[in-house]
């Protein structure tokens, strides 16, 4: 089985990128990805990364209990590959992410945002 | 004299599969590029989480991509067995790695053959693909298909291996040694082959860090990434893995470590036939998937990453994959930028994209 | 002029992936290696429209690729065949109904021969091909150009290619 050794770091959308930028280093660690959760009510964002040494080891940079309106900070000028993560959120979130344009993904026609949750899967 | 822009893509017959790079290009050299890499969406994370139940995901998540089914399926069902808290048997382990070793074979031997392809060296094609039939041919025999194996099940796989398959599965691959090595030496020393992929879409270690590169393109800048030794999911450690690394980071170093990776995937398979434990091949697992997780797993391209929540229903609550062309996008986006147009499509192909894991 | 024989010994097939997940076309690529050996036919993979015989589709055909599908059908000269490869390719298979997908070839263009599988065994995508190849003698033996040509390209909804 396997054994993921978990360290979560809560943060609010206005110190998210300070702290990233005081503890990141590409030398060290590995920038994973971005992943939005829709509860319902309010979305979860996290910024996920790996040790490059230790075994097992993932960070996780929490943001909890964002409007689906909220301003959502670029770590672009951090991470260089941010940004194919941060249009995915604007694309399929409907967010409003820093310089993210939408279309990526979805065509003009398609239904929008359709990973939150009040959003049907079914045409 | 002015720019010049030229499609590639989506249809094209180097791709075999739909994304489209707009190369701007001055003289030959290409001086910026648009990617359109949404041609392949379908939607899968939102049907993962509204129309699948858990038991059903699997089937769903191999068919993100067919060259590496068995990888989705391997990140998808190690983290519901430890949402589960399911302890699989150790047999199931060992077979496990035998397919996913086995599909890292004919992936790896498939991109190269492809890379052969588009320099314009058929014969290395045709070789390649040769070969790569031989451990298509096994496959088959272990699991019952070429593409689509379905072979992981919860709590362990569906189909075990008889002792006469496991004699005749060992003699092919003793057979297929000798050849497979000829063929590394021939992409090694191979003059033609040398001129239109050394120096060519060169990455650097600290470019490779910079851009969080993964995979094989990763370890052949010489990069000592691999999910398989960062991260324990099955045990490879006991079966003779080996990290292979490259330093040159350009596009025949990236054929040649995938070159050393098949070598090494053959020896983690006679190991694995040699010292297969007996055992159950399957257990029950009960309960339904609660918390989160997540999961690192080594795709032929690279490392997969998922994302499980589950809130005790049927129905997970989210379900993200991050593909290892995802990861490698963006440097293959700015590396095109000085290059020739002529070698774009050598580019391309090393780095061995996937976009129907990639737009999902 | 012979050309229907020259037709029946040279297929080329125009091969698009319209979002299916790589299965079929990895099998595509086995095809036209040593062992299977679709070349024994003729057939050669050829990326140009106006040139191609036989248009192989692959997958369930997701909105992006629905107006490079049509583009590419009708690109292709007359006789031409369409085959449509792949349990997804008829009217979507396991990705039916989802948001971003179209439910199958046939719902953008005409389908003349399916292949079943998924993913089809490379024997049963040369099986696919040799029935295109009679169908391809066939049509060329009407000799007939359409003549609701106007009323297609309505119906396909593609007035501005």
């Amino acid at each position: 089985m396997i054994n993921p050794q978990m360290e979560f770091i809560k943060v609010t959308l206005e110190n998210v990128k300070e702290t990233i930028k005081k503890w990141y280093d590409p030398n060290k660690y590995h920038y994973v990805t971005i992943n939005a959760t829709d509860t319902g009510e309010d979305i979860t964002i996290d910024w996920i990364f790996s040790d490059l040494k230790e075994k097992n080891k993932i960070y996780v940079f929490r943001a909890e209990n964002i409007g689906y309106k909220d301003f959502i900070p670029s770590i672009k000028d951090i991470v260089k590959i941010s940004w194919l993560a941060e249009f995915e959120l604007a694309d399929l979130f409907g967010l409003n992410v820093q310089d993210a344009p939408k279309g990526v993904f979805l065509e003009k026609e398609s239904i929008q945002a359709p990973l939150r949750k009040e959003t049907k899967w079914e045409k | 004299m002015g720019k010049i822009t030229i499609p590639f893509g989506s249809q094209h017959v180097a791709l075999p599969e739909p994304v489209s790079f707009l190369f701007d290009t001055q003289n030959e050299i290409i001086s910026d590029v648009h990617v359109n890499l949404g041609y392949v969406h379908r939607g899968i994370e939102k049907a993962a989480i509204t129309k699948f139940d858990y038991t059903n995901l699997a089937f769903l998540l191999t068919r993100v991509c067919g060259l590496c089914s068995i990888t989705h399926a391997s990140g998808y069902i190690h983290g519901l067995e430890y949402l589960l808290n399911a302890e699989i048997s150790k047999r199931a382990e060992y077979l496990r790695m035998l397919v996913i070793e086995l599909d890292r074979m004919h992936s790896h031997l498939l991109a190269n053959g492809h890379v052969a392809e588009v320099v314009g060296y058929e014969n290395l094609f045709m070789q390649t693909f040769r070969y790569r039939e031989k451990v298509m041919e096994i496959l088959e025999r272990l699991t019952g298909n070429r593409v689509q194996f379905d072979y992981y099940t919860i709590g362990g796989v569906r189909r075990d291996i008889d002792l006469e398959d496991a004699k005749e599965i060992k003699k092919e691959l003793l057979e297929l040694k000798p050849k497979l090595e000829k063929l590394t030496e021939f992409f090694e020393t191979d003059y033609t082959f040398g001129l239109k992929t050394k120096n060519i879409g060169k990455i650097t270690k600290e470019m490779a860090l910079e851009y969080g590169v993964v995979g094989p393109i990763a370890r052949a800048s010489g990069v000592k990434t691999d999910a398989r030794a960062e991260y324990e999911y099955l045990p490879y450690n006991e079966i003779g893995y080996k990290l292979q690394t490259r330093k040159d980071g350009d596009v025949l170093a990236r054929n040649l470590v995938r070159q050393d990776e098949i070598l090494n995937s053959l020896e983690m398979c006679l190991n694995i036939l040699d010292n297969l434990p007996e055992g159950e091949i399957k257990v029950k697992t009960k309960g339904r998937p609660k918390g989160e997780v997540f999961v690192r797993v080594e795709a032929p391209r690279g490392e997969c990453f998922y994302y499980l929540k589950g809130n005790g229903s049927k129905i997970f609550e989210r379900v993200r994959i991050r593909v290892p062309t995802y990861a490698n996008l963006p440097i293959l986006k700015d590396l095109f930028i000085g290059e020739k147009y002529s070698d774009a499509q050598a580019i391309v192909l090393s780095f061995d994209p996937c976009m129907s894991c990639t737009a999902r | 002029m012979k050309l229907n024989k020259f037709r029946k010994k040279s297929p080329w097939i125009l091969h698009y992936n319209t979002g299916g997940c790589n299965g079929c076309d990895i099998e595509i690529l086995a095809s036209l290696a040593p062992k299977y050996d679709i070349e024994r036919f003729g057939a050669l993979n050829k990326g140009n429209p106006k040139q191609a015989d036989i248009l192989l589709v692959t997958g369930p055909v997701t909105k992006r690729c629905k107006d490079v599908l049509r583009r590419l059908y009708l690109q292709m000269p007359e006789p031409k065949v369409v085959v449509a490869m792949g349990a997804c390719g008829h009217g979507g298979g396991v990705f039916r109904n989802f948001y971003h997908v179209e439910n199958g070839v046939d719902n953008i263009i005409p389908v003349d021969v399916w292949i079943p599988g998924c993913a089809p065994r490379p024997e049963a995508l040369i099986d696919g091909i040799v029935e295109a190849i009679e169908i391809l003698q066939t049509k060329s033996k009407e000799k007939e150009y359409i003549r609701n040509h106007n009323e297609i390209i309505d119906k396909l909804g593609a007035k501005d290619d």
